[in-house]
């Protein structure tokens, strides 16, 4: 039975500006000259794929349900789980299940803190207990390098077949559009004479298909990224911390976006006492440390969340909720950039000599604001969408490690800093949890900045030779 | 022009700068943009050379390679710039930078952006003194002060340690002069010197310049697009056309018998008053792309004169006369034959004149005013007021062109605004019709708005980017709810886009897909869309090409004609005005000082800065014009006037004018004078006409 | 010049009250003192008697806006409103929640929070305006490709990276410095030294690049131009000209947060044991000590709008158009 959180709901409806904007900007060229501006550069492409990559795993986290038990109920029908899961977890699955009791190091065989144990003759010992999953197939230590190697070269093998299907079937397609023969259109890629580099994203969809299915062919019989204090497999915290980092940078601006271009159009167009107060607002705001802010809202929100514990169905709600309220909360303390943007633009806009041609038409405000002001800023506002989507997910990270970031049951990069940062004074250290979170980190946030430099490229008139 | 100055023949010595067949690429490598194309001529000392051409031809271009200063991925891919003898392109970087602002120096333009705006001007000229002239430098500010006394700033002491921003634009550029002129240069480049300044002060800098080519004795090549600034300043000319020079001539030669079919359409398409009946020569087509290696003549495209061969064949230069050359076929002997078959000129289009005398008045404008509070203090309590529009009546008539003259500052486009109630009138009334305009309700205005209707200037930012022409051009139909449906909306816009000579096709294209010249045709089709009685014109061919802008006023005088609509036409280029117009009233910071009919005021002008204005206007067509020059007196002698134009904020007591007045009296200091009645309707604010009335 | 500081100073009271009540209503309004006291005691089932006692204790049994039962002013002034917010507008922060004065621990407090602010902000401007400066020199060729590649990526790591991995590297690895700790004088510099480090080097990325831009922007202008038709060697072009220029807006951008810089740096000190006031802010959130929370909001606040006036007032010192009226 399919489950819609919060912040789902709100995912649609992204996914649905997204599509309905591409619909459009397929109509109007200066919203599709950018764009193509984006997919022919190589630092577009490839970081948008990446990013692509990030944004699919994170939609299956989105696809929530109640699972079915396995029993049905006295009249016979099929029962429901109260339990939350995403067709993520349903994919993952021997991750979920294969939890061990404590720490243990990636690709290990053993755990990583010894523990006593009754022997069959009764002594008992120290000694690192062999985990319950990672490596179980295994009967000797010895055999375990050999043993990687050799699936690791399975998952490669696996991962090639796959990524030569996907892009033979891609380049037969673009052989039928344009009329070409497979042959021809197969050196014409290789030898990269294609109008959008084609041979650049088969090579990095070819790559991410081969460690997908690498790690994926892997991750059955080790923990690839070993495990955690509670012995859950770290590969798969960080997987479903992707959805709680996209969540973040992208709702968190969706919610601020009516509010900012509402209130910094009208600012910037009529001026006088709506311009003062909506400066008063953002100043206002803005003089307030944001961390500060977003502390004490959220202190109020744990506040009452402990006092109305009722009201919350189950974790998992409560959990979305928290989140929910975390991106209202930070978009409340970042709309006031874009706003302060959108308002000096459009101070800078009515001046221009088409707004007072429609004003000599006795066109009305609210037209003049549609039509003219709104399509003259969008290159601002999508700008500033990506800008700072990657500063969001780093800041997840942060507030989430000072304790105000989202619930600490929700997997996020920053809980798993925050709980790794604990182990570091242990000798040896427990690296695996914090490198992996930083990793998986750097890689999304490096592609977004790489793609919102292409984006700003594309969108800002500056950049733009004259017509 | 005057007296002293050497003549040609006399320094026919070495050549100061002697520039062969220089090929300069813009561009991607693979397909680069051929921007000067196979360029030579030669300066000599104590000479000026204009070199003359419409925007995008290539002739700052030809500066920038002189100067080895290229915008990135420019190069110079052929030829030679010898300096005195010395090749400039052999020279290594370090060398070369001695040549820039030594023997060769350079203003632009922009004198606004031009000047580092966080130094003081006195440390910028002094940055150009340490570098080329051996001084010690307790000195060097003494000869700082001395060049800015060269260069005509008043109290230079004080002024050295000034920043930009303190400075009005014509004594910007008279800084930049000074930063050129510290290195003593045998050259002189002036890339537009005045383009971007009002004409009283274009005047001020071009005879500075010339008052200083006589002292200094240096060769100056003057770029410019302004074929007014030629005529007074330049002794040589040199025509460029689409990254090619097409005419080399001394500029009495030239204007007496232009040779090449492109000069000579641009001086026919030049609005003057004896066109009057007559619509302006126009070019057609566009200026073909630079990326072609070109085989043939560039403007046989555009050429009403061209045969068969100027399809085949790359003309080279005919020598006419002693240095006046042409690139043309026509001009070479074995074509010469046809050429006499040909017509010359063809027979310009006349238009039908002397209308019957005035029209019905559409609009009145009684003792507008248009005051901008300025603020300070604590409290930003009102001090003071920038008084742009202080009492300005007009009366508007069917079917008539009234032009408002005036130089920025004047307030002449806050009058138009004004009327157009886009911009609230402090005090006065505007009765269109019989209805008051001022304190109408919103609702009321929104219904009478489709009478009223204005151009702008600069047509691209009069249009929104983001919209299809044709909704552009829909915006007002819409707006006015004049049809019911698209399809009847969409058909009113084709007719008018007809009507100013654009297709259908052009109703799914954007803004930016068209020329200068398309685009101020649609702004008009736009105005047109509504049916409207009265436009304001504000300054509607001031960013256009000379031809382009003869395109646009045959436009706009069709129209007046076709639909009866009476235009105020705001502008500061008299010689349009003498084309168009059939009142003048001439503005000076917020007040009409003389107005009246066009005719007198062109002939007759009675104001001091009307006079002054009038000068500024080049003489062209010395030819035809001979013959005038006599009835016209004193008139044509060029007038200089001293200092800058007032700041609204504090306009000087009295007549506003007297303190730049050449005729100025003490009782001028005193009282503004009263309007002093001249002709019909016309009248003149001048106390030296006061006795006689 | 005076008029416009006095009007600026009037401007800030509105957006202090702005705060104050925005914070009023945050803490006060959305919860009530009672949900404070529960969750500060912890469990559900404290009695009424603790909760009371609890109110009292920390001063929030009175009525929130309107004191119906004082007298006179007081009606106004023995309430919660007036007691816990009215009274920041003169620095008055009063107690926090487990006792403390305030002010004196701001006072105490702030000495260390600077001792590391102000080499990071220091040394970490200098640094990025010469890698800028090299970047900008060498503009279009592949030490200026590389460069943007090196500080996006920088740009793009997290933090907490830089503190830990300074950590590890320098104090545990390499035994350098200690990792962690503070004392006063001569003494403290060796506990600085790791902080100041991770502080610059983590501010390089977003530094140098928006410094990069700053100048790119300048070095077309047409003023640039003029220098080098003057003669000017490209060097002195960039050092004479275009970096004035570009300097203006970072100059500014610097006093702008010169104030804030008491406020400290919430991560570095508490990773280093830093008793800053950033450390004394997130210890306080994690105690949730609302006393404290609401008085550096405030304090926060009031340096911020310093900081808006005194980039208003640097703007007339570096740039010569900028005149305030």
């Amino acid at each position: 039975m399919p489950v819609v959180l919060w912040t789902d709901a709100l995912i649609y409806l992204l996914l649905a500006a997204a599509l309905l904007g591409i619909f459009l900007s397929r109509r109007h060229p200066h919203l599709s000259a950018p764009f193509k501006h984006i997919v022919h550069s190589r630092v577009g492409v490839a970081s948008g794929i990446i990013l692509l990559a990030y944004a699919a795993i994170g939609f299956l986290d989105t696809l929530h349900f109640h699972p079915a038990l396995e029993q049905s109920n006295a009249q016979g029908e099929a029962m429901v789980s109260q339990r939350i899961l995403s067709v993520l977890d349903i994919l993952t699955d021997s991750l979920r299940q294969h939890s061990e009791k404590t720490y243990s190091q990636p690709f290990a065989m053993y755990a990583y803190v010894k523990e006593s144990s009754e022997m069959p003759d009764g002594r008992i010992v120290r000694e690192y207990p062999r985990l319950k999953w990672g490596g179980a197939h295994l009967n000797d230590a010895q055999e375990k390098t050999a043993d990687i190697i050799h699936k690791s070269i399975i998952g490669v093998v696996i991962g090639l077949l796959f990524s030569m299907l996907c892009s033979l079937l891609i380049t037969g397609l673009l052989a039928w559009r344009k009329h070409r023969t497979l042959k021809q259109q197969l050196t014409k890629v290789w030898r990269n004479q294609t109008e959008l580099p084609w041979r650049l994203i088969l090579l990095l969809l070819s790559l991410l298909i081969v460690m997908a299915s690498l790690s994926g062919y892997l991750s059955q019989f080790y923990h690839i990224m070993g495990t955690d204090k509670v012995g859950e497999d770290v590969f798969y915290q960080a997987l479903k911390s992707i959805r709680t980092g996209l969540v973040i940078g992208t709702i968190t601006t969706l919610i601020m976006l009516p509010g900012a271009i509402i209130l910094g159009l009208m600012a910037g167009y009529f001026r006088g006492w709506i311009d003062d107060l909506v400066q008063y607002l953002y100043t206002t705001l803005n003089s307030i440390p944001g961390v500060l802010l977003i502390a004490a809202a959220v202190l109020m929100l744990d506040v009452y969340m402990t006092n109305n514990a009722e009201l919350f169905d189950s974790v998992v709600q409560r959990a979305d909720l928290r989140l929910l309220f975390l991106c209202v909360i930070l978009g409340v303390t970042s709309w006031t950039g874009l706003c302060r943007l959108l308002r000096a633009e459009t101070l800078k806009l009515r001046e221009m000599e088409y707004i007072q041609a429609s004003q000599a038409f006795g066109v009305n405000h609210f037209m003049i604001l549609l039509r003219h002001l709104l399509p003259n800023v969008m290159h601002i506002v999508f700008i500033t969408i990506v800008l700072d989507f990657s500063g969001l997910v780093l800041a997840e990270a942060v507030l989430s490690y000072i304790n105000i970031g989202v619930d600490p049951s929700t997997n996020s990069w920053g809980n798993m800093i925050n709980s790794a940062r604990l182990e570091l004074a242990r000798v040896p250290v427990v690296w695996w949890s914090l490198s992996a979170a930083l990793v998986f980190m750097f890689v999304l946030v490096l592609s977004a900045n790489l793609f919102s430099d292409v984006v700003r490229d594309a969108f800002d008139p500056r950049m733009r030779k004259p017509s | 022009m005057s007296a002293e100055k050497p003549t040609v023949s006399d320094t026919r010595q070495q050549p100061v700068l002697r520039v062969e067949g220089l090929l300069t690429h813009l561009g991607p490598q693979d397909n680069p943009l051929r921007v000067v194309d196979d360029v030579s001529f030669d300066i000599y000392r104590g000479e000026t050379l204009a070199l003359l051409g419409e925007s995008g031809c290539g002739k700052s271009m030809t500066a920038f390679s002189l100067m080895r200063l290229l915008p990135p991925g420019g190069r110079i891919r052929r030829g030679r710039v010898v300096l005195n003898g010395s090749n400039l392109l052999h020279l290594n970087e370090s060398e070369m930078r001695s040549v820039r602002g030594g023997r060769m120096g350079m203003i632009f333009q922009e004198p606004m952006t031009s000047l580092n705006p966080v130094m003081t001007v006195g440390e910028q000229i002094a940055e150009a003194v340490h570098l080329h002239d051996d001084l010690a430098r307790s000195e060097v500010r003494s000869r700082v002060i001395e060049l800015l006394k060269d260069v005509g700033i008043p109290a230079p002491q004080q002024r050295i340690d000034d920043y930009p921003h303190q400075m009005s634009g014509g004594m910007k550029q008279r800084v930049m002069i000074a930063m050129a002129l510290a290195g003593k240069p045998d050259l002189l480049i002036a890339d537009e010197p005045t383009t971007a300044l009002d004409v009283t002060i274009q005047l001020q800098v071009l005879q500075l310049m010339k008052k200083l080519q006589r002292e200094h004795g240096m060769a100056i090549m003057l770029i410019t697009h302004d074929l007014g600034v030629v005529s007074q300043v330049a002794d040589r000319l040199a025509v460029m056309y689409a990254g090619h020079l097409v005419e080399t001539a001394d500029t009495r030669d030239f204007f007496v018998q232009p040779a090449h079919p492109y000069s000579r359409k641009l001086l026919q398409a030049l609005p003057l008053a004896q066109r009057r009946q007559k619509n302006l020569s126009i070019i057609k087509g566009q200026v073909s792309s630079l990326q072609q290696h070109f085989t043939r003549c560039r403007f046989e495209p555009r050429c009403d004169q061209s045969i068969a061969a100027c399809a085949r064949v790359l003309p080279d230069w005919t020598e006419l006369s002693g240095g006046h050359k042409v690139r043309c076929l026509l001009w070479q002997p074995e074509y010469h034959l046809k050429t006499s078959q040909s017509k010359q000129n063809e027979p310009q289009q006349a238009i039908e004149s002397a209308r019957s005398d005035a029209g019905e008045v559409v609009l009145i404008a009684n003792n507008l005013k248009v005051y901008f509070p300025v603020r300070k203090g604590l409290f930003k309590r009102v001090v003071a007021h920038v008084k742009a529009v202080d009492g300005v009546s007009l009366e508007l008539r069917r079917g008539r062109t009234t032009a408002l003259v005036g130089e920025s500052g004047s307030g002449k486009t806050t009058v138009g605004k004004a009327i157009l109630q886009l911009q609230k009138a402090t005090a006065g009334q505007v009765r269109f019709g019989t209805t008051e305009l001022t304190g109408l309700p919103a609702a009321d205005m929104r219904r009478l708005r489709k009478h009223l209707q204005i151009i702008f200037q600069d047509p691209l930012s009069a249009m929104n980017p983001r919209m299809l022409v044709q909704d552009i051009v829909a915006e007002g139909l819409r707006a006015q709810k004049l049809f019911k449906s698209h399809k009847e909306v969409y058909e009113q816009v084709r007719k008018r886009l007809q009507q100013v000579g654009l297709s259908a096709d052009s109703m799914t294209r954007y803004p930016h897909e068209f020329s200068g010249g398309q685009r101020q045709r649609i702004c008009i089709a736009r105005a047109l869309a509504v049916e409207p009685q009265l436009i304001i014109c504000d300054e509607p061919t001031s960013a256009l090409d000379v031809s382009v802008q003869a395109q646009i006023l045959n436009l706009l005088k069709g129209l007046q004609r076709q639909m009866n609509l009476s235009y105020l036409f705001i502008t500061h280029d008299l010689s349009v005005v003498s084309w168009l117009a059939d009142e003048v009233a001439v503005m000076y910071l917020g007040r009409i000082v003389e107005l009246g009919r066009v005719e007198q005021i062109m002939s007759q002008p009675r104001h001091p800065y009307t006079q002054v204005l009038l000068s500024a206007i080049p003489e062209i067509d010395s030819s035809r014009a001979g013959a005038q020059a006599s009835n016209d007196g004193d008139r044509r002698k060029s007038i200089r006037l001293e200092g800058d134009i007032p700041s609204p904020i504090d306009a000087p007591s009295g007549c506003h004018f007297h303190p730049r007045c050449p005729k100025a009296l003490p009782v001028c200091r005193e009282q503004y004078p009263s309007p002093v009645p001249m002709g019909e309707r016309g009248y003149v604010c001048c106390v030296l006409y006061a006795e006689q009335s | 010049m005076m008029a416009y500081i006095v009007r600026r100073f009037l401007y800030a009271i509105p957006i202090l009250i702005g705060v104050n009540i925005l914070t009023f209503v945050l803490f006060f309004i959305v919860n009530t003192p009672d949900d404070m006291a529960y969750m500060h005691l912890g469990a559900k089932r404290v009695t009424p008697q603790a909760v009371e006692n609890w109110k009292a204790e920390h001063g929030y049994d009175k009525p929130l806006l309107v004191n119906t039962q004082a007298e006179g002013i007081k009606c106004l002034t023995d309430t919660i409103f007036f007691n816990k917010s009215v009274r920041l507008f003169v620095f008055d922060f009063g107690t926090s929640e487990s006792g403390r004065d305030i002010s004196y621990d701001i006072s105490q407090r702030m000495w260390p929070s600077l001792a590391i602010a102000i080499p990071v902000l220091l040394i970490g401007v200098l640094i990025n305006i010469s890698y800028a400066a090299i970047i900008v020199f060498f503009r279009a060729t592949y030490i200026d490709f590389w460069s943007v590649v090196i500080t996006v990526a920088m740009l793009s790591i997290s933090t907490l990276f830089y503190i830990i991995g300074g950590q590890f590297l320098i104090g545990k690895l390499w035994h350098l410095v200690p990792i962690s700790g503070y004392d006063t004088g001569f003494n403290g510099i060796k506990f600085l030294v790791l902080p100041v480090i991770v502080g610059v080097i983590g501010g390089i990325g977003g530094g140098t690049r928006w410094y990069r831009t700053l100048f790119l922007e300048e070095v077309n202008k047409d003023y640039a131009r003029s220098g080098r038709a003057k003669g000017l060697s490209e060097l002195r072009v960039l050092f004479r000209h275009v970096f004035p220029n570009a300097l203006i807006p970072i100059l500014t951008g610097i006093v702008a947060i010169l104030p804030l810089l008491f406020m400290g740096s919430l991560l570095t000190e508490s990773f280093f044991s830093v008793p800053g006031l950033g450390s004394y802010t997130l210890d306080a959130i994690q105690r949730q000590d609302f006393a404290i929370v609401r008085s550096m909001v405030f304090l926060g606040t009031f340096l911020y709008i310093i900081g808006l006036l005194l980039t208003d007032l640097s703007y007339t010192l570096v740039d010569p158009r900028v005149r305030l009226h």
